[in-house]
This record gives C-alpha cells, structure tokens and sequence, in this order.
C-alpha cells in the first residue's frame, strides 16, 4: 500500500467519525486497533467509541478539519483541528454555549490497509479553559 | 545530511545544550509554535529563546526521539521529555517558578524543512498532565475526563 493511500485513508478515519458522530469505523480499524490520547488510558476501538461519543454528544456540530497529513513507511501523521459547540454535558460540566477550538496531532500505523494503531495529542488544557473551568495555573506570589 | 539525520541532530544537540549548532540548521526566518500555549517565537533569537525556556524550567532536560516520520519537506518526531522543574516555566499566565518535580511528558513535534534546513515547528503536548506533574493543576482524571 502506497503513502498516497494512506494519505487518503487518514482523511476518511476523522471524515467516518464526522458521518458516525462517534466512531473509529470498524471498517478502517484491524481487529486489534488501539489508540493511546495522551492523558488517557490507552483503549481498544470500543473504548475510543465510548471516547468520541463523550464528545459528539457535549459538542454540536463537532467535525474535525485536517489540516496536514505527513506519511513514510506504515506510518502517517495527521494534523487536525475540532471545532463545536459546548452544548451538551461534558465531564460533569455543564454546557456552556461555548464556541471551541481544539488542535490535534496523531500518529496512525497502517497495516493491511486499515489503522491498526492511534498515537494522539490534542489541546485537553486549552479546551477546558475555553470552556472556562480551568482557570489560569496558579502561579506563586 | 538527509531531513531525518538533520531533524534528529536538533534533539541530540538539545541534550548537550548545544544550541547554536541547531540554530545552524535554521533558515533566518525560522519559527517555533507552542501549539497548547499559544505562542510563537519567529528567528534564530526566537529559536534560542525556545530552547533555553525549557533548559531553564528543567536544567536536567533530556529528550528521548522515540519515532520519527520522514514525510520529505516535512518531519515529524514523537519524543518523551524528562527532567526537574528547577526554574521559572513561562506561560501565558506568568512563569511558574521551579516545582522541584519530576516531569515526564510526551511531544510531538512537526518540522517543515526548506533548503536543507528547519524552517517551522510547531510542538504539541499535553500541557494539561504537565502543569498537573507541576502540581499547579488539578490531577487530569479530577479536571476533566
């Protein structure tokens, strides 16, 4: 499989989760898929299922943007930005109305054709002071 | 020196603390993006200032390059960054003086190369598990999910 797919392929994992409001597709994971957010336990695809649907379900009218893929060998980045809004609850806060912006990096290994593995960093700081319950850290006198 | 090689060397010159043989292989108009603080450093001063920001939070930093994807003009390079927060750590919201603590934290940098040298990054982390590390925030599992 060519870096061009899997160009195309990381476009359609974050386009299927948009479409599913949840996701990864089951169709574009290997059987073992496994996806390590930083922060997080590491999960197997049900577990990154529960994961996003937490996020559909607080954010309206989230979608993810890809701004860059980078791919060599079996591996491909992609640089995303989330955007919604906080109109459901969210991790016991509730909404706020909240228009957010949320950037991302992730690292997927490619194998068979499907991700069989998700390495991401997103802005989990700048989203909850966005959606302002994280005040500023607190800095000594 | 190929882009891996080149982009590697920046890591390995960070640990020696030896910062002007990276700012060697910047282009003038370099620029650094700390993409969970907001802030963007532009020149090879702005590069020097990036570095030394972190040599000086955590005098004992060591980075470890645990992957790297060679996309050609652009590199990306996942890495773990250890050591004690010893000095003042800038942020938006005023330095943080040194903690005293350990930190361990993931990052993955996104190198855009042009004429055979780095002329963007732009650094992603969690900076939610670092400030919680630097107990100036709430663990992550209280804050959020």
């Amino acid at each position: 499989m060519s870096t061009e797919t899997h160009h195309a392929l990381a476009r359609q994992f974050f386009a299927a989760q948009d479409r599913l409001q949840g996701g990864p597709d089951p169709d574009l994971c290997t059987a073992g898929y496994t996806a390590d957010i930083a922060g997080f336990p590491p999960m197997d695809r049900a577990g990154h299922e529960h994961f996003a649907r937490m996020f559909y379900g607080a954010f309206s009218g989230l979608y993810h943007t890809v701004d860059g893929t980078i791919a060599e060998g079996d591996q491909v980045v992609v640089r995303f930005t989330l955007r919604g809004t906080h109109t459901g609850d969210f991790a016991g806060v509730p909404p706020t109305g909240r228009p957010v912006t949320i950037s991302a990096v992730v690292t997927m290994r490619i194998a068979d054709g499907r991700v069989a593995a998700l390495q991401g960093v997103f802005d989990r700081l700048g989203l909850m002071q966005q959606l302002g319950v994280i005040p500023a850290p607190e800095v000594a006198p | 020196m190929n882009n891996t090689a080149l982009v590697r060397a920046i890591y390995d010159n960070f640990n020696a603390r030896d910062f002007d043989a990276t700012l060697a292989l910047a282009t003038p108009d370099v620029t650094l993006t700390n993409v969970p603080l907001g802030a963007t450093l532009h020149g090879p001063e702005g590069f020097r200032q990036f570095l030394e920001g972190w040599a000086t939070a955590f005098s004992d930093a060591q980075v470890e390059v645990t992957n790297v994807i060679d996309g050609g003009d652009q590199v990306v390079v996942e890495f773990t960054g250890r050591g004690t927060h010893d000095g003042p750590f800038l942020t938006p919201a005023g330095p943080i003086p040194g903690t005293g603590r350990k930190v361990d934290v993931h990052f993955c940098d996104v190198w855009t190369l042009r004429d055979g040298r780095v002329a963007t990054a732009r650094t992603y982390f969690d900076a939610a598990t670092l400030l919680a590390q630097l107990g100036v925030m709430p663990s992550p599992e209280a804050a959020t999910v």
